[in-house]
């Protein structure tokens, strides 16, 4: 089975393309998608230039699309570029997003082929502290959420970064595997992988959310 | 063994006349019946009927420390030999006359399989490490050697087992190789269940856990791989062109929630050889291979989104791998009513097995078993079990 992995270098894209190389599939590409908003809902924005990187780690040929910020269109470039493909299906890290999901479905479905999400509803505090142990090193790179300071910029989640997020959970509800946005994540070293990313950033900080600013990233 | 009157299933297509098993002049009336390949369990571990339903719904390795481990301590050849007998029974009444099969005190379950009257290939669990029945690894390989050397070319045979990557370090796994082509047997072990397994074994070797198999020569035609779950298509090739055989066991992973699905059609387009296995009834929850059919071609579709894969003529293929046996169900068995498809119908709706017949011997008539007494043994196996939950 081809296969198209949609790939934004975030931990939940990484998980399912690994799941899928394990399935035993040919994935054949991975399929970025840089969005011209800021704000997009179906795409993972921040250190999203950091993919370029993790595709030459990983061995996969990097397909890049550019979609507009009009949240009805954005999804228009990306269909066509994997009509071309000619792949059998999609793999993509959905893991909790009836949005997400729903629209990727129904693009797979107007282009007849599969849309495939391994980690869709798994047990996200299972599925987090699995990834981590299993050697994933997942670098937060965005907080947008109470609890998550500027502090949480650039760190690796460990098992004691776990447990925080596990407290701040009870706390204040917030998805430990950031599913609802409360952060955004670049996995810079996984088993998949065959050379670590190193990434040199600054943090941006303003009021209650932040991002990092790649400043140099290489392969190590 | 003539069987006359057949309609049986050739492996190709359905026919009807007659057919022989075995040597003897022995006639055996197959009217009104459906006749099929007996089923080849390709991978199990028979005694653990004993340990059906404990732990049930634990995490895998909470599961084996809390639950396994623990009943396994107090294991004994009698307790091994009453489980076996169970599972034997069950295997009997499914349609199954061969099996691959690993675990303690195999010289207890050969005794079983004998007094039985199927056939099995044999293994000790061979660890790094020593436990309530071998103080190490050299001690099992003597173990497995002693098996071995009381091979005879009968119905039941050993062969080796080291267990897997994970228990086993380099050394071992390469002894039992030798000991393998020493004896020119089958070695068996289980491989790519679990992510964890897969990733581990990446961290410590660099290498997949099939490709390291294949790094240290432990692929060839004689290699039995059980559950192969998590594989890249690196390992697919690679298993092809070793000839290895793989065996899937779904209901076990699904049950003990490993995540990954054997890449079936890729194997099968690579020419890899994949048979099917229940694994133990510890993890399944039973040896009934008609389910495991049935389990393995919907898990197969459903994964895929593909209604063509896994149909029940690569089922029933895979499920009677070599088999040189015959199992028969009713053709009035209300499950195999209508007879548009019969094949179908034995994968999907089932219908109960009659008669099984191994080697030109008669071992169950009309749902009676002819080697023992039922009976007796499901009351001896309950005092077993009683006794091995203390």
């Amino acid at each position: 089975m081809k296969v198209a992995a949609l790939f934004s270098g975030g931990k939940d894209s990484n998980y399912a393309l690994f799941c899928a190389q394990h399935y035993g599939w040919d994935v054949a590409y991975l399929v970025s998608v840089f969005s011209t908003s800021p704000e997009s809902y179906m795409y993972h924005v921040p250190a999203i230039e950091l993919t370029r990187l993790a595709a030459e780690s990983i061995g996969l040929p990097l397909v890049e699309v550019v979609t507009p910020p009009e949240p009805e269109a954005e999804l228009i470039p990306l269909k066509y570029r994997l009509k071309e493909l000619g792949v059998d299906c999609i793999v993509s890290g959905a893991l909790a997003s009836e949005y997400q999901r729903r629209r990727l479905d129904q693009i797979c479905q107007d282009i007849g082929i599969k849309s495939f999400a391994p980690i869709w509803h798994k047990n996200q505090k299972d599925y987090i502290r699995e990834m981590v142990e299993e050697g994933f090193e997942v670098m937060i790179t965005g907080c947008y959420a109470e609890g998550l300071d500027e502090a949480w910029l650039g760190r690796i989640l460990d098992e004691k970064a776990l447990s925080t997020l596990d407290r701040l959970h009870d706390k204040y509800g917030i998805s430990v595997a950031g599913e609802g946005g409360e952060y955004e994540s670049f996995v810079r070293y996984g088993p998949h992988m065959s050379r670590r990313v190193h990434v040199e950033f600054e943090k941006e900080w303003k009021r209650d959310s932040g991002k990092i600013i790649v400043k140099k990233a290489w392969l190590e | 063994m003539l069987i006359r009157n057949a309609t049986y299933y050739d492996g190709r297509e359905i026919k009807k006349g007659d057919i022989r098993n075995g040597d003897s002049d022995e006639e055996f009336d197959a009217s009104g019946k459906f006749v099929f390949p007996a089923f080849n369990n390709g991978h199990t571990h028979l005694a653990m009927t004993l340990m059906r339903g404990a732990g049930d719904g634990e995490k895998l390795q909470q599961w084996l420390d809390n639950t396994i481990f623990p009943m396994e301590q107090h294991l004994t050849p009698e307790l091994v030999y009453r489980g076996s007998m169970l599972g034997l029974l069950e295997m009997i009444k499914t349609g199954t006359s061969s099996f691959i099969d690993m675990y303690y005190f195999a010289e207890e379950t050969a005794r079983a399989v004998k007094k039985a009257g199927l056939r099995a290939t044999l293994a000790t669990p061979i660890t790094s490490f020593g436990t309530p029945y071998y103080k190490d690894a050299n001690d099992a390989l003597k173990i497995a050697e002693r098996q071995l050397k009381s091979n005879d070319g009968g119905p039941v045979q050993f062969c080796v087992g080291p267990h897997s990557i994970y228990l086993c370090d380099e050394e071992t796994l390469l002894k039992a190789k030798a000991l393998a082509d020493k004896y020119q047997v089958k070695l068996t072990t289980h491989v790519s269940e679990t992510r964890k397994e897969c990733v581990d074994c990446h961290e410590k070797t660099g290498m997949w856990p099939v490709e390291y198999l294949g790094s240290i020569g432990l692929l060839d035609r004689n290699t039995v791989l059980a559950h192969a779950a998590w594989l890249t298509k690196m390992e697919i090739k690679l298993l092809a062109d070793s000839g290895a055989t793989v065996i899937h066991c779904p209901t076990s992973n699904m049950k003990l929630a490993s995540g990954g699905v054997m890449p079936l059609p890729e194997l099968m387009a690579a020419g890899v050889k994949v048979g099917l296995g229940t694994d133990g009834a510890s993890s399944n929850n039973s040896l009934d291979m008609r389910e495991e059919m049935k389990t393995g071609s919907l898990l197969q579709k459903s994964h895929r989104w593909d209604a063509t894969v896994a149909n029940a003529r690569t089922m029933v293929s895979m499920a009677t791998l070599d088999s040189k046996d015959m199992a028969f169900i009713s053709l009035d068995d209300v499950r195999m009513l209508p007879r548009h498809d019969l094949i179908s119908n034995l994968v999907y709706s089932g219908g109960i097995v009659t008669d099984l017949i191994v080697n030109g011997r008669t071992i169950m008539k009309d749902r009676v078993i002819l080697t023992f007494d039922e009976e007796i043994v499901k009351k001896e196996f309950l005092d077993a079990a009683s006794e091995l939950l203390g």
